[in-house]
């Protein structure tokens, strides 16, 4: 049989999922009732994905449900989340997708609301957030929804959802973490930022040049 | 009086008790039957088994009242467990008022003390000599003379058989409308909870049963209730966070009543009008500022929708009503009949419980009085009064004309389709009802799809089974595969939507679980393998729940129902409402006939709306 390297095993996955929601709650990026995360093993045609409803800060590997990229449960007992269409649009179209973070970060979707686009105003908002698209609205759950997100993750690492909360997605659940953490980290200064003055100073052109040309952004 | 003591069983599935109770008036005879676990797989239990039995041993020819027909009380796997919503039991029989398929609900604790006494339900046959009433004690049961309840009220009878033999016990009876076979009698169970529809209750009284008194000590299997109780704890901010649980958590169903009359979905005088000025003082908000003493449950429910009413002042002052009107009640007896006093529909709603009436049937039966009257169909001297809307002389007058069958009481007793029939001249065009069922309260001219659910539901005009009018109002069911929002006057997609809930809603009726918790779809499946320790899927649930719909048709197919009874009364296809939410709107024959076409495509029944010998080999239907 070919040996093939993996990152761990299905149970371990399961278990660093619980531990993400956990953290996210507790850095009140998901709520009680909004977010939802999903994981799979690299390159499987499967993934699992927390429960709809469910209180998210207390999850359980045993409460997670596992789907097929067509959206059907192949295990678990309960409803998986309502947004698995976008969840197995987006792996359906990016192989090097592994995690896939939907936070409700409240400063992010505030300024998508007031129309303000996250800018370049930190090093990490230029490198590792690259262009924040925004996801106009359609109702969560559908496939709408899921169509739109699927056109616009296309070399993206990061969606605002109009009216909804942000998607980050990464090869594995810390890199989808870190980005909707970063995400409500610049939207954070840049919020604040805009308290005080209108003119908000961004990075240099010269550096975001740089940037531009290392990062291809 | 026969006594026989029962062998305990034991049963493999859990949240089913493995065994049915059968009872034969006639030769008194009493015996047990289990549950095969193919038939708890294919038709769940609740509804789905009742269906099952009724169908194989009921004949399509047998009367309603022919001690053939035979009473079906029911439980489901999940009833009395840890799931919330699951107070609640089915009853089914040959409805005397559509001669066809009959059944009606009821919440409380009698479903669940059912199953504590060790049974999942009861099957009565037969007929009884004498007045009689069934004892059910942990295991142990009897059938004892009830010649001291006979003729009393539900509510007297319950107080004095628990007096009797032990305030422990539920009880679960009928009044003197049930023992005078007035063809819309309930069952009355738990002080007030009433199984409503279809005329059961005088089925029970054909039989001369009075009550069945059950208690039971047993706990009910669950295979994995840890677990339950883990999973329940954390998706209850998402149950109690549902729209209308919210709203039947604050006020109770009316407090939807005026939502539901800005859509024009209010039947107002006999359904003749779409507006009323005095709509407020009948709606939720007022009905528990002015009336309501105290919130109750039924068994594990977090929304507790059931509101304990006191009248304070007037004629009835100190009236109680332990179960007070709900949304039904309140329109039923209320803006159907003009009515705006609150302190006369809790009376009205007060002497229905008393004299075992369903409060839909009887308030359209004396709004099809009132108006015959007003038509001058009726004589004063053939109504023994005058008959005037919003009167409350009228109201209550006829309430008991119609429970002791006196006069032109004894006419309505048959319900408002054979009354018309019998008084006829136009009068069938404002009977309202459906294969002979009296109409609920919701207006099919403000949501298409209810006018369609009305024309094809299988025990008549029913707004429980499907309610597609949710789907309507803007709700999706993702789970279900209900993504769009459908316009509530359009009719193209309402054929699909509802023959999918109309599925749902069997499921749920076989679980059994209320239609107000606000669970989704995806999360029963779960629920119910770690009840019953049974896996499942949506899927095959939503398949059993079209087996059990489609059994249902059959028996009506074989007892002449076909596209000819699937239809809607005169006045919703051609009279327009001429104000209100509704405005202009009917549901025309063309209309009808285009909904009907999609439904019966949708379910592979044929054009005369018989389900195809491939459907009903699909689902192992017999035909």
């Amino acid at each position: 049989m070919e040996e093939t390297f993996t990152f761990g095993s299905e149970e371990e996955l399961k278990e660093e999922i619980c531990k993400t929601m956990r953290r996210l709650f507790n850095r009140g990026l998901i709520s009680a009732l909004g977010g939802n995360i999903s994981a799979r093993l690299p390159n499987a045609n499967e993934f699992w994905i927390t429960p709809s409803g469910v209180f998210k800060g207390e999850l359980e590997p045993e409460d997670l449900v596992k789907v097929s990229l067509e959206g059907n449960v192949i295990e678990g007992f309960l409803r998986p989340s309502v947004e698995t269409p976008f969840h197995a649009a987006i792996y359906r179209r990016r192989a090097d997708v592994s995690a896939v973070i939907h936070s409700h970060n409240p400063i992010t979707t505030g300024l998508a609301l007031a129309g303000i686009e996250i800018k370049p105003v930190t090093i990490e908002a230029a490198a590792v957030l690259r262009r924040v698209k925004v996801v106009p609205w359609a109702f969560p759950g559908t496939e709408r929804l899921a169509r739109l997100v699927g056109e616009h993750i296309e070399g993206a690492r990061a969606l605002v959802l109009m009216n909804h909360g942000v998607i980050g997605v990464g090869s594995n659940l810390l890199e989808a973490e870190a980005i909707v953490e970063t995400l409500e980290e610049v939207a954070t200064a840049q919020f604040i930022a805009s308290l005080f003055r209108r003119d908000i100073p961004l990075i240099p052109e010269e550096d975001m040049e740089l940037i531009r040309r290392l990062y291809g952004v | 009086m026969v006594f026989k003591r029962l062998q305990r069983g034991v049963c493999n599935m859990h949240g089913y008790m493995g065994k049915i109770l059968r009872v034969d008036l006639s030769s008194e005879k009493i015996w047990e039957e289990p549950i095969r676990e193919e038939d708890a797989r294919r038709f769940i239990g609740g509804v789905g088994l009742a269906a099952k039995i009724i169908y194989d041993e009921v004949k399509p020819e047998t009367p309603a009242f022919s001690p053939e027909n035979k009473l079906v009380f029911m439980t489901g796997p999940l009833t009395g467990t840890l799931v919330p919503c699951t107070g609640r039991y089915v009853v089914c029989a040959k409805s005397p008022l559509t001669d066809a398929w009959g059944e009606a609900h009821s919440g409380g604790f009698w479903a669940r003390e059912i199953k504590r006494a060790g049974y999942d339900g009861i099957v009565i046959e037969g007929m009884a000599e004498k007045p009689s009433y069934i004892v059910i004690d942990d295991g142990e049961v009897r059938i004892e003379d009830a010649k001291r309840i006979w003729g009393l009220g539900c509510l007297e009878a319950e107080e004095k058989l628990k007096k009797e033999i032990g305030e422990d016990f539920k009880v679960a009876c009928i009044g003197p409308a049930g023992e005078r076979l007035v063809r819309f009698a309930c069952i009355i169970n738990d002080g007030g909870r009433a199984a409503g529809r279809c005329g059961i209750g005088a089925v029970m009284g054909s039989k001369m049963l009075k009550a069945v008194a059950v208690r039971g000590r047993r706990e009910i299997p669950m295979k994995d209730p840890e677990r339950i109780r883990g999973i329940l704890r954390r998706i209850y901010p998402q149950i109690m966070s549902f729209p209308t649980t919210q709203i039947h958590a604050s006020y109770g169903t009316s407090g939807e009543l005026l939502s539901f009359h800005q859509y024009g979905d209010v039947p107002i005088k006999n359904f003749k009008l779409g507006d009323w000025d005095k709509i407020e003082g009948i709606s939720g908000e007022v009905y528990n500022k002015l009336m309501v003493k105290a919130k109750k449950a039924c068994w594990n429910c977090p929304i507790a929708c059931w509101r304990y009413v006191e009248v304070n002042e007037g004629p009835y002052a100190g009236l109680i009503l332990n179960r007070g009107p709900e949304y039904e009640t309140l329109t039923a007896l209320g803006s159907l009949l003009l009515n705006d006093k609150l302190d006369v529909i809790v009376k009205a709603n007060y002497l229905c419980n008393q004299y075992g009436l369903d409060t839909i049937s009887t308030g359209v039966c004396i709004a099809f009085a009132i108006e015959c009257y007003e038509r001058g169909l009726i004589s004063e001297e053939e109504a023994g009064m005058t008959l005037k809307w919003g009167d409350s002389e009228t109201i209550l007058g006829l309430i008991e004309a119609i429970a002791e069958r006196r006069r032109l009481g004894s006419l309505l007793a048959e319900g408002v389709k054979r009354a018309s029939e019998k008084i006829s001249k136009g009068s069938e065009k404002f009977a309202m009802h459906v294969k002979g069922l009296e109409m609920p309260m919701h207006d099919p001219r403000a949501f298409k799809g209810m006018g369609l659910q009305y024309a094809v539901s299988n025990r008549g005009a029913c707004h429980l089974q499907g309610m597609v009018l949710r789907i309507e109002q803007g709700e999706r069911l993702t789970d279900l595969k209900i993504y769009e929002r459908l316009d509530r006057f359009e009719v193209k997609g309402k054929g699909r939507i509802l023959a999918i809930m109309q599925n749902w809603h069997e499921v749920l009726e076989s679980l059994i679980i209320c239609k107000f918790l606000g669970i989704p779809p995806g999360h029963i499946p779960g629920l119910y393998t770690l009840v019953t320790g049974m896996p499942t899927s949506l899927e095959s649930l939503l398949e059993a729940g079209e087996r059990i719909y489609t059994l249902k048709r059959m028996f009506n197919v074989k007892c002449g129902i076909t596209r000819k009874d699937d239809v809607l009364p005169y006045r919703i296809m051609y009279e327009g409402l001429k104000e209100g939410g509704t405005l202009g709107n009917t549901i025309s024959p063309e209309e009808l006939k285009a909904m009907l076409d999609e439904y019966y495509s949708v379910r592979g029944w044929d054009e005369n709306g018989i389900p195809r010998g491939e459907v009903l080999k699909r689902l192992g239907v017999q035909s």
